[in-house]
């Protein structure tokens, strides 16, 4: 049987991706009485949506059973999940290969799952790289090309902070963002002079973002 | 950081930003068939969570209006079809850019 696609289990928080497959419910309930941080309860709430019985690595069970008993704090949690997320994703790889020799697999779904393979080594070795610098992907392009979803399925695998042109120039119009206008190019939501400020808008969240704020655009 | 980076100004004005910042720019550039085009504004137009207000009109206006971008140096430039599935553009992009990393690297002085 294949491996399950890769979307199913794969869930953002705090701009990363975290595979959630075989963590068990009850090693993510916190302990009577604990407060959790608002990371962790994110990371948790995308556990207890989306986990499914398996089994725990030693070592994430020990930190986890520490952080039930008030003797570890969300950090080293954190940092656990950011090594189990590697190894998530290559043993999910893995399996995906294995089914290349498998006779009873059609060739479509061989084909089917090279991608998914392909796709979690990809994601392993994104969690292995730590960018040496500030890096920005512009994406460009007609509309209909597809540069939001491009855009947002960027900022989903490489915890990059998204910023869409569609999103500012509707909010600088007071437009809500769902709300289709039927405009020609150079009129209303259009217009030269809105163009001018969306792109000023979203260069001083840029300058923000890289820590330039301040800085005369 | 999505927007149409029609004119060069804007472009420039934004790898200005990135530059002020000691940032790696990278400019995607996407383009469709016009088919494909056609049918995601159909299937837009009954989507009521979608941003996006482009029509075809609105986008022959664009293309005629866009200066090059061969401006851009090769080095940060790709360029990529968007007409097939989401997952095959993202491989093709993660693939292009595993191949510029390298090339840089090889470049950087040791």
């Amino acid at each position: 049987m294949l491996a399950d696609e890769p979307s199913e289990h794969l869930v953002q928080f705090d701009n990363q991706v975290v595979d959630f497959q075989h963590f068990r419910r009850d090693e993510l309930t916190p302990g009577k009485g604990q407060q959790l941080s608002g990371q962790l309860r994110a990371a948790l709430s995308g556990f207890l949506h989306l986990l499914k019985i398996g089994d725990v690595h030693p070592a994430l069970r020990g930190v986890l059973h520490q952080r039930k008993l008030g003797v570890s704090d969300d950090s080293e949690i954190l940092g656990l999940l950011n090594f189990f997320k590697c190894y998530r994703a290559y043993v999910r790889a893995k399996v995906n290969l294995l089914c290349l020799d498998d006779p009873q697999i059609s060739s479509r779904e061989k084909s089917q799952a090279l991608i998914t393979a392909n796709t979690y080594f990809h994601l392993v070795h994104s969690y292995t790289q730590i960018m040496p610098v500030p890096t920005m992907a512009l994406v460009g392009g007609l509309m209909g090309t597809g540069r939001t979803t491009l855009n947002a399925e960027l900022a989903r695998r490489w915890g990059m902070k998204q910023i869409s042109s569609d999103l500012t120039r509707k909010q600088l119009a007071g437009v809500p963002s769902t709300e289709h206008r039927n405009e020609s190019c150079g009129q209303g939501l259009y217009s030269e002079m809105l163009s001018e400020a969306t792109y000023s808008a979203m260069l001083r969240e840029t300058a923000e973002s890289l820590g330039l704020g301040g800085v005369r655009l | 950081m999505d927007a149409l980076f029609m004119r060069q100004s804007a472009r420039a004005r934004v790898v200005e930003t990135g530059q002020k910042a000691g940032a790696a720019v990278w400019f995607v550039e996407r383009y469709a068939s016009e088919d494909e085009v056609r049918r995601r504004f159909s299937i837009r137009a009954s989507d009521d969570h979608a941003v996006s207000d482009g029509h075809l009109e609105l986008v022959a206006r664009q293309k005629s209006g866009r200066e090059p971008t061969s401006t851009i140096p090769r080095s940060s430039r790709l360029v990529l079809d968007t007409s097939g599935k989401l997952e095959i553009v993202i491989l093709c992009l993660l693939e292009k850019l595993d191949i510029r990393f390298l090339e840089c690297r090889a470049d950087a002085p040791s």
